[in-house]
């Protein structure tokens, strides 16, 4: 089983109820966990419980949508796009949009100060969208082509997201 | 070019180059869109960005096992399936008014319980007290009981020679005559006088 393709075990998961179909999701929580739990922890500003939350939350919505899962495209961009469009409507949320506004107050005073090179605070200070879009390339080092899946846009398009979030985040962090 | 595709390919250099490995072609399209200190200061970032995630210490990791996701799944799975399972209205107000009927039993049960309860902690209480209070009053019942109750028996032979029936009446009120002296003397008395010490003399002085 540990030897199958992402979309075979998504296959064997939407197809069987019984035990294959839960060591089919036990291997992909396996694969997908780790690299899931820190995209969420760097994408929902370094927020450890909630990113834990967050996977649990992401690997119940594919057990949920299994059905809808298309076994000719790829499982990585798919449950990147989950994962992304979690961290979407989270931001969207009134309690983040809220820290979000009460972070960008406090934000000029915190880069003027001595956090000023925290590179982490910078990034923290990013628009979400451009966060995501760091932490996929930088962290999790995912291909350009792979981000274009998820995004579900054009390879140059992603490529420029990539540029505007580096012009963004090289204005507030100086070097 | 549009801007769009130098945007493209100057993050492309970015990622790649620092400004002075870039060729005369690549360092014309940069400075088209900004300054050598802009492209420096950008590929620095990148470069710190890469550094910082690499050495940045992640989530914990220790506690996140796949068991704890599956119990949790579990549980979650078990109550969308129950959710999700079609019942009929009616099939669901037959069971609310079963188990309201069975909580109303379970409740009536336990309170005729409670009071029975009660009623026999009343009794324990009662019967304790009763029977210190009348070990007290029984002892000293008996002892007065006993000493009221005895029989009076006379002694028979003073009675014998005590008392006594006159034959005729005396009139006490008026002074003793001859006449009173001599039917003194003709009285019959049952008992020996002589016996008598308080009239032996009174006879003899009479006589």
């Amino acid at each position: 089983m540990k030897s199958l393709s992402d979309e075979k075990l998504m296959e064997i998961l939407a197809t069987n109820n019984d035990g294959q179909g839960r060591i089919a999701l036990d291997c992909l929580y396996k694969r997908y966990s780790k690299p899931m739990l820190n995209f969420f922890y760097f994408s929902l500003q370094n927020d450890n419980e909630k990113a834990k939350d967050f996977v649990h939350d992401l690997f119940i919505r594919i057990i949920e949508n299994k059905n809808k899962f298309n076994t000719k495209q790829q499982f990585k961009p798919w449950i990147y796009g989950i994962a992304s469009n979690m961290c979407k409507n989270e931001y969207r949320s009134n309690t983040v949009i809220q820290k979000f506004r009460n972070h960008v107050t406090q934000s000029a005073e915190i880069i003027a100060s001595e956090k000023e090179n925290d590179l982490n605070n910078c990034i923290c200070n990013l628009k979400q969208e451009h966060r995501s879009l760091i932490v996929m390339r930088f962290k999790l080092k995912l291909s350009i082509s792979e981000m274009a899946a998820i995004y579900e846009c054009p390879e140059g398009t992603i490529k420029s997201r990539l540029f505007y979030a580096t012009k963004e985040l090289s204005k507030i962090y100086k070097l | 070019m549009k801007t769009g595709k130098n945007e493209e390919r100057i993050y492309e250099l970015l990622e790649q180059f620092n400004f002075r490995e870039l060729s005369a072609e690549d360092k014309r399209l940069v400075l088209s869109e900004m300054s050598e200190t802009e492209y420096n200061r950008m590929r620095h970032t990148i470069i710190d960005t890469e550094c910082f995630y690499s050495s940045s210490i992640g989530p914990e990791e220790e506690e996140f096992s796949s068991e704890k996701f599956n119990r949790k799944q579990d549980k979650e799975i078990l109550i969308i399936k129950l959710l999700k399972y079609p019942v009929q209205l009616y099939k669901v107000a037959a069971t609310v008014l079963v188990v309201f009927g069975i909580y109303a039993i379970i409740q009536y049960s336990g309170m005729s319980k409670r009071n029975n309860q009660l009623a026999s902690l009343d009794t324990v209480y009662i019967h304790k007290t009763d029977t210190i209070y009348s070990k007290i009053i029984d002892t000293v019942k008996i002892i007065t009981e006993k000493i009221i109750s005895e029989p009076h028996k006379p002694n028979k032979l003073i009675a014998q020679n005590n008392v006594y029936v006159p034959n005729k009446e005396i009139d006490y009120s008026r002074e003793l005559c001859p006449k009173d002296i001599d039917m003194i003397k003709e009285m019959s008395f049952n008992s020996d006088l002589s016996n008598d010490s308080s009239l032996k003399d009174f006879v003899v002085a009479i006589k």
